[in-house]
């Protein structure tokens, strides 16, 4: 990246995640900033001048989220979503693990904006570590005086509290994750009425992602018109990317908005390992639609609006690589293996249909598949898209849509020889 | 009016309500929309996505109809190609594991799957999978059976637990489509409601383990009628099979009254009307046995035993005594039976309040019965203050009317109890009163009441009470009309009634009364009591140790069940015990005649529930043998005597109740539809 990092500035700076250390590199002074100087509809105003979107994958314009609370209900709860659980996604785990102060001041500044006291992070259950990681720094951070009562003398109190999911997909859409904060088991809720009215115990509340919180410290010390210098005009700022599969680098990557793919595949992950070359890549984790190797879809600049115009979504910026010697199939299968064994079945087209994917893709690889399951397949995502009650079920449906789209030929053949032509190379990656 | 809004649905024009669910409206208008998670008394969830609509300008596709609101110039298509194939497609989704075993399934005939998958659904299945197995059945409790290879997983039971019942009981275990129907950690389903979740299973999942495998839906006539089991007067369907077999009750949806919940007593205590045992003839004494006589044979020797005793000993030497589960025709009848034919005013009903009223308390008693509010009124309340009473005891399904008005319609509960009662948990406020001290917390209210705005300020409990909860209206006062626990009843009786007047001087309330028995209301109504009303008990003179009556007419009256020794000697000793029942009770068992009397399912005539709403009874199944009403009975037996009673049908009966009791002129019998009709207070007053 030619400017400097935004998120990932401060990742080789010893120490990062130490109170003092990260105060010594203007930690805390959005914060300071903010809660002495500005009022909160400043903050929310600054935020949404900058046109900060949210990196939780649905892109929604952070500012405007936060005006939908309404003045004068109180309490509101301020949500941050640290579920991560989107196959190919690992971009919020090493924001909090290595520069978790970061993310506090960022929770704190954003609850301040919409009059919030008391926020929560809520974190996947595999994030044992990560939790301990937040807990030290607000530990930390509480003592300092940096968070909790009269922060910076003005009056304003702010507690965070971390929780830990018990471990499941759904509880990555907003809602869902407010029934499991509040104890029940994670199910989407219905809308209206939307969080932002009726959210958690019944309260207006603010739900965003990790990476998108960790933003605002920045913005509000900066300002919008130097977010704006980063990335494009729909698309201001910087993206962590994470990249996954056969490259050499495979990690996380902090690209301004609109920089091609082909950088980070070429540049920052150095390309693919010897012998191996690229088939097809995901580019937003498994709900996005895979995109085949061609020039066009290598060229694509990593923004919101570029991945939508060649047929796909951006999402969460998790890139996935597939390579020659895996059968796409397979892969199809072990996305849709996914998404029947998440689906939280509250819903019968998507609780019905996930498995029925997944079980005849799984036919076709073991080479029973039959002449009009393709037709069949692309039928059963007709009636799951756009029928299902949230977004994961669509999910389910994208990558069979854009896998048969794009590799029919492989399709037919599994089903024409009534076996795996890659039956060796599936079993290496297995 | 500014707040409707116009909307199209398949080229209709329609005006709705802003903001009614795009389903209903549609319904209101004749169209039909499949839906299986929707209720109209659960409200949406969204889950099952069959209701899936065609919208102009959806953008994300198609929309469910139960939880869409409906917007002006919204155009909505039902039946477009894009709607049949979602349709269609939830549809197939849901029948892929369905396991089709229709022809032994309890809902096959009535069954919303069966329906609308012949409807909206796909001809055939495209799945070739093995399909997902369970065990089955699999017992949840002691009442309900399931079969979770049929459920849809449609919440229905879910909710009703969670949000009507608030038992919490059913819940959904597992993910995707592993996802069941079970109980928290496998713990028996126990609900005083239980069967409603049978009700609202729009599959053979749910079934109640007494009627599973008994009869297929399409041998069944649904008839109306009234739940004989308590005062509330749920509103039922009676499902009769060749028209003489009585197979179950199902709910009768009456929003006054019952909002279509049922209680299990209510639903599944049915069997008594089908039973072997059921008297089917009269019957004389012959020594320690009974003789089958005819109906004439019994009058005769009735009236020619009666007669000779009424002659040598006056008209006080009778008493009769009717069960407050009889019907008003029922009871006007017997009332003017003995008044009219035989000349005595020793009448009573059985179960009644234990009251020994002095006159000043039977005005204070009588005033209490004026102020009635409606059941339904207790949506509008603000307050609903329990004194004394336990609803879920005696007339259940007014806790589920007042868990609703507390959930739906923010009402605060208090409850005022010696101990804790089901309800407590949803009380705002529970206070308790030692056992018998009723009056004495009834009267620290008042007075916290009388010392006005200040004196309330009085830190006292009575006053916080006072404060917090009874400063507005509507304010609902529910008491229990027989004073459980209390000693001095008509102490608690001036109380309370003292309570409410100095209540009413500062905000609007009403007041419901639990009562014994299903027409408990009717009983008071006709004023099925002795002549100094209240005063005393026709109980008292018939057992009592000095008690100068010699025969006694005892209709549904058990007195022998449970009684002690003396009270049997004492009703052995009558010269004459005739006897109506259904059954031979114990009380029959020492009668001289006993004559078969039909139930409640058997006659035409009506019942008023303990908000005084008037409802209908129908014939839905014959008598057995030659059992005849009640009043039909003393009709018959009155033609032995000088003045014979004229009635000929419950009709012309009601016609003389309506002359009889002021209260009840304004109702015709034929303006009694399918809700009933609630005498207003005023008209009651008028009475007074
Ligand atoms: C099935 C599903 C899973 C999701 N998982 C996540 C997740 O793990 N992390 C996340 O930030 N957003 C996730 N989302 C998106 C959230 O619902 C929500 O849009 C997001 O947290 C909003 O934050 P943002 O505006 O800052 O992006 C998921 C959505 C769906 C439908
Ligand atoms: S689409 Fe339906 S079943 Fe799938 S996760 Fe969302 S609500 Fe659950
Ligand atoms: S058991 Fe019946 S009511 Fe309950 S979820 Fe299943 S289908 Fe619905
Ligand atoms: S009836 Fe509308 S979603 Fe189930």
């Amino acid at each position: 990246m030619s400017k400097e990092p935004i998120l990932f500035k401060h990742l080789a700076v010893p120490d990062i995640n130490k109170l003092g250390v990260y105060v010594e590199n203007g930690g805390y002074e959005g914060l300071r900033k903010a809660v002495t100087d500005m009022k909160p509809e400043d903050v929310t105003k600054e935020v949404s001048d900058s046109g900060l979107r949210g990196r939780g994958g649905a892109g929604f314009p952070t500012g405007r989220k936060w005006s939908f609370i309404p003045k004068g209900v109180l309490p509101t709860y301020l949500v941050v979503n640290a579920d991560e659980s989107e196959p190919g996604a690992f971009k919020d785990r090493e924001l909090m693990e290595r520069n978790p102060h970061q993310l506090l001041e960022g929770v704190a500044l954003s609850a301040y904006a919409i009059g919030c006291r008391l926020a929560f992070i809520y974190v996947r259950g595999e994030f044992l570590y990560i939790q301990e990681i937040l807990d030290a720094a607000l530990a930390e951070a509480y003592a300092g005086g940096y968070l909790g009562k009269n922060i910076f003398g003005s009056g304003y109190d702010i507690e965070i509290v971390v929780h830990r999911g018990a471990g499941a997909y759904i509880c990555g859409e907003e809602s869902a994750l407010l029934d499991s904060l509040e104890g029940y088991r994670g199910f989407p809720r219905l809308r209206p009425p939307f969080p932002a009215v009726k959210g958690l115990y019944g309260q207006p509340t603010v739900i965003n992602n990790v990476e998108t919180l960790a933003n605002v410290p920045h913005i509000v010390r900066h300002g919008s018109a130097w977010f704006r210098s980063y990335g494009t005009e729909k698309s201001p700022g910087t993206k962590i990317c994470s990249i996954s599969g056969p490259v050499q680098k495979p990690g996380n990557y902090e690209l301004e908005m609109g920089t091609p793919f082909r950088v980070l595949l070429e540049e920052k992950a150095g390309g693919m390992l010897p012998g191996k070359t690229l088939k097809a890549y995901i580019p937003g984790g498994a709900s996005a639609p895979m995109l085949p190797n061609r020039p066009e879809f290598i060229d694509v600049p990593i923004t919101y609006e570029d991945y939508p115009a060649v047929g796909s979504t951006m999402g969460s910026a998790s890139f996935i690589l597939i390579p020659e010697d895996v059968c796409i199939i397979y892969a199809q299968l072990r996305i849709s293996e996914f998404f029947a064994h998440e689906s939280c079945g509250k819903c019968i087209p998507c609780r019905e249909g996930t498995p029925w994917l997944m079980k005849t893709v799984r036919r076709i690889e073991r080479g029973e598949g039959r002449e009009d399951d393709l037709p069949l397949l692309l039928d059963i995502c007709d009636n799951i898209l756009g029928r299902s009650f949230c977004a994961l079920g669509d999910f389910s449906t994208s990558n069979i849509v854009a896998s048969i789209k794009y590799f029919y030929d492989e399709y037919e053949e599994h089903i024409r020889r009534r076996a795996c032509p890659h039956i060796s190379a599936t079993a290496a990656v297995a | 009016m500014d707040d409707l809004v116009n909307i199209t649905v398949d080229g209709l024009k329609m005006q709705v309500p802003k903001g009614t669910l795009l389903w209903e409206a549609c319904q209101a208008h004749g169209i039909d929309i499949p839906i299986f998670c929707y209720h109209t008394k659960l409200g949406p969830v969204g889950a099952c996505r069959t209701c899936l609509v065609e919208v102009e300008g959806m953008t994300k596709g198609p929309i469910t109809a139960c939880s869409t609101p409906v917007t002006d110039g919204m155009v909505v298509r039902t039946r477009s190609p894009i709607a049949q194939k979602a349709q269609r497609g939830i549809l197939e989704f849901l029948l892929l594991n369905h396991p089709l075993d229709c022809p032994i399934c309890d809902r096959g005939g009535e069954c919303p799957l069966q329906d609308q998958t012949f409807a909206y659904g796909p001809g055939s299945s495209r799945y070739v999978e093995p399909k997902r197995h369970h065990v089955k059945p699999i017992v949840l409790g002691p009442t309900i059976a399931l079969d979770r290879e049929r459920c849809v997983l449609c919440w229905r039971c879910v909710r009703f637990t969670a949000e009507i019942a608030e038992d919490k009981s059913i819940v959904l275990l597992d993910r995707g489509d592993h996802t069941v129907v079970g109980t928290f950690q496998d713990e028996p389903y126990v609900s005083n409601f239980s069967g409603n979740v049978v009700e609202l299973c729009p599959v053979g999942a749910l079934t109640a383990r007494k009627q599973r495998f008994n009869f297929r839906p399409w041998e069944l006539q649904n008839r109306p009628s009234i739940c004989p089991h308590c005062a509330f007067g749920c509103n039922i369907n009676i499902s009769v099979r060749k028209n003489d077999e009585v197979i179950r009750f199902l709910s009768r949806d009456n929003p006054e009254v019952d909002d279509s919940w049922l209680c299990d007593r209510g639903r599944f205590d049915f069997e008594f009307i089908n039973s072997p045992q059921r008297l089917t003839a009269p019957l004389v004494r012959d020594g320690d046995a009974f003789l089958e006589v005819s109906w004439t044979e019994a009058f005769e020797l009735i009236s020619n035993r009666l007669r000779s005793i009424l002659d040598e000993s006056g008209a006080h030497a009778l008493a009769g005594i009717a069960a407050a589960r009889m019907t008003n025709e029922g009871l006007h009848v017997f009332k003017r039976f003995m008044r009219d034919v035989v000349g005595t005013g020793l009448v009573d009903h059985t179960p009644r309040p234990n009251l020994r009223l002095t006159p000043g308390q039977q005005q204070a008693f009588a005033r209490l019965g004026r102020n009635l509010m409606p059941i339904a009124g207790l949506d509008d309340a603000r307050t609903i203050l329990l004194l004394g009473a336990d609803p879920s005891e005696r007339e259940p399904v007014m806790e589920l009317r007042i868990r609703q008005a507390v959930n739906r319609h923010g009402a605060q509960l208090v409850i005022a109890n010696p101990e804790e009662i089901t309800l407590s948990p949803k009380a705002s406020h529970a206070a308790s009163y030692e056992t018998g001290g009723l009056a004495a917390f009834i009267r620290s209210l008042t007075s916290a009441l009388r010392r006005g705005p200040q004196g309330s300020n009085n830190d006292d409990s009575a006053s916080a009470l006072v404060r917090t909860y009874l400063a507005e209206g509507p304010i609902a006062v529910i008491y229990d009309a027989s004073f459980p626990g209390t000693l001095d009843k008509g102490d608690a009786v001036l109380a309370l009634d003292d309570f409410v007047e100095a209540l009413r001087a500062r905000a609007a309330v009403g007041t419901l009364p639990l009562l014994d028995a299903a027409n408990s209301m009717g009983a008071r109504d006709l004023d099925i009591l002795p002549p100094d009303g209240w005063s005393s008990s026709v109980i008292d003179a018939l057992l009592g140790p000095d008690s100068q009556v010699r025969a006694a007419i005892l209709a549904g009256a058990d007195l022998a069940a449970g009684a002690g020794e003396e009270t049997l000697r004492r009703l052995n000793q009558l010269d004459l015990l005739v006897v109506q029942e259904l059954f031979m009770t114990e009380t029959a068992r020492l009668a001289d005649v006993v004559l078969p009397a039909a139930s409640f399912a058997e006659q035409i005539g009506t019942f008023t529930n303990s908000e005084r709403r008037v409802q209908r009874l129908h014939e839905a199944v014959p008598a057995p043998g030659v059992a005849r009403a009640d009043w039909e009975i003393l009709v018959d037996l009155s033609q032995h005597f000088d003045n014979a009673l004229p009635y000929a049908g419950a009709r012309q009966i009601w016609d003389d109740i309506r002359r009889t009791v002021p209260a009840y002129a304004p109702v015709a019998f034929d303006s009694i539809g399918p809700r009933g009709v609630r005498i207003e207070e005023t008209q009651v007053l008028e009475s007074a």
